[in-house]
């Protein structure tokens, strides 16, 4: 596990099992999804549109 | 994987593993079963992270490759299927499905076309033909936007004043989906409302959804629970699957006093509640059909020597 540090909180993540697309949530309780792994890169996850879901 | 995504060229050939694709943003528990389950089924798994994915139009094929779309929005999944379909790939679900789908009036229209029972549904385009169509099915009336899922902005309306003030949103709401009234019977159903999982040619799976809430969405907290395929089940079931064009599918379906209703017909359904209770492998069951689709078309490619070879339609 290793403590990374983001403009939306502190993150506990093991980066070698990250996957794209996968959801965290940082301390502050802010959604993050893993948008890139080389770099590792986070952004805030897109709010749930009209057109979601099944 | 490339930063175009879906890999150029068709596996399986030569005794390779057959090659399947899935395509996706947000990572579900379903994305995450689906790819260890492919891998299982022993599957040669391109993952594609569709905001990476760009798409040139007619610059390559891939004919033939095997490539299941699990993306969340109903726009960006139809999108991707058109592309890779033009490319000449094996897309499941196909976008003519995805589009029947993804819209409750084209999918009533489809199930109408086929005639498989759905609940008594009006389409109308202003609010007085909407009050008509209401007074005309009896009170309580469903409104349902035409895009949308989850549950979400499906009213029941009681009464005249209800759905006045129902249509004064949907007005200042504005765009154009919510100008379509989408009006069904309300199904007095027994507290629960069933699906069935399709899998091009076989229901694998049924579960009821039980809750207090009228609208039994598990997204919503409805409890789930395995009920046993009969014959009725299976027989509405691939007929809904079969009107919308076939594919992987999750069939809703109420019980009515009229027997079984379809209610909707889903194309990136949702199972991660459903393996449990009903005891079936619903990821597994994907997985096998998608690779023994990928084996079959590799073989197609390999007999053929590299021409273009498109599968035919699922249905």
């Amino acid at each position: 596990m290793q403590t990374l540090t983001t403009p939306y909180g502190r993150l506990d993540v093991d980066t070698a099992l990250l996957e794209l697309g996968e959801l965290v949530v940082s301390d502050d309780g802010v959604e993050l999804e893993v948008v890139s792994l080389e770099p590792l890169r986070f952004e805030p996850a897109p709010e749930e549109a009209e057109d979601w879901g099944e | 994987m490339s930063p175009a995504g879906v890999s150029a060229g068709v596996s399986a050939v030569g005794g390779s593993a057959p090659k399947v694709a899935l395509v996706h943003d947000r990572l579900r528990p379903e994305e995450t079963m689906l790819f260890a389950a492919l891998e299982r089924a022993g599957a040669d798994v391109e993952r594609v992270y569709a905001p990476h994915w760009r798409w040139e139009a007619g610059a390559r094929r891939i004919d033939g490759e095997v490539v299941l779309l699990r993306t969340l929005s109903h726009a960006r999944t139809l999108a991707i299927a058109r592309a890779l379909e033009a490319d000449g790939a094996d897309v499941v679900n196909r976008a003519r499905v995805i589009e029947t789908c993804g819209d409750k009036a084209a999918t009533s229209a489809a199930l109408a076309a086929a005639g498989v029972p759905q609940p008594r549904t009006f389409l109308a385009f202003s609010p007085e033909t909407v009050i008509g169509a209401c007074e005309e099915l009896g009170w309580p009336v469903v409104v349902k936007p035409v895009v949308g899922s989850w549950g979400r902005m499906v009213a029941r309306c009681r009464d005249a004043d209800a759905i006045h003030a129902l249509l004064e949103h949907k007005q200042v709401l504005g765009g154009p989906s919510h100008q379509l009234f989408y009006v069904q019977e309300h199904v007095d159903k027994p507290g629960r409302d069933l699906r069935a999982f399709v899998v091009a040619d076989r229901v694998v799976a049924a579960i009821a959804r039980e809750g207090d809430d009228w609208r039994t969405n598990t997204a919503r907290g409805a409890v789930v629970r395995g009920v046993a395929v009969d014959a009725a089940l299976e027989r509405i079931a691939l007929a809904a699957a079969g009107a919308v064009g076939g594919g992987v599918l999750a069939v809703d379906l109420l019980e009515s006093s009229r027997g079984l209703l379809v209610s909707e017909v889903n194309h990136g359904l949702e199972f991660r509640n459903s393996v449990g209770p009903t005891g079936v492998d619903i990821p597994a069951e994907i997985a096998a059909y998608l690779t023994e689709r990928a084996r079959t078309s590799g073989e197609r490619a390999s007999r053929s020597a590299g021409a273009s070879t498109p599968l035919p339609a699922l249905q």
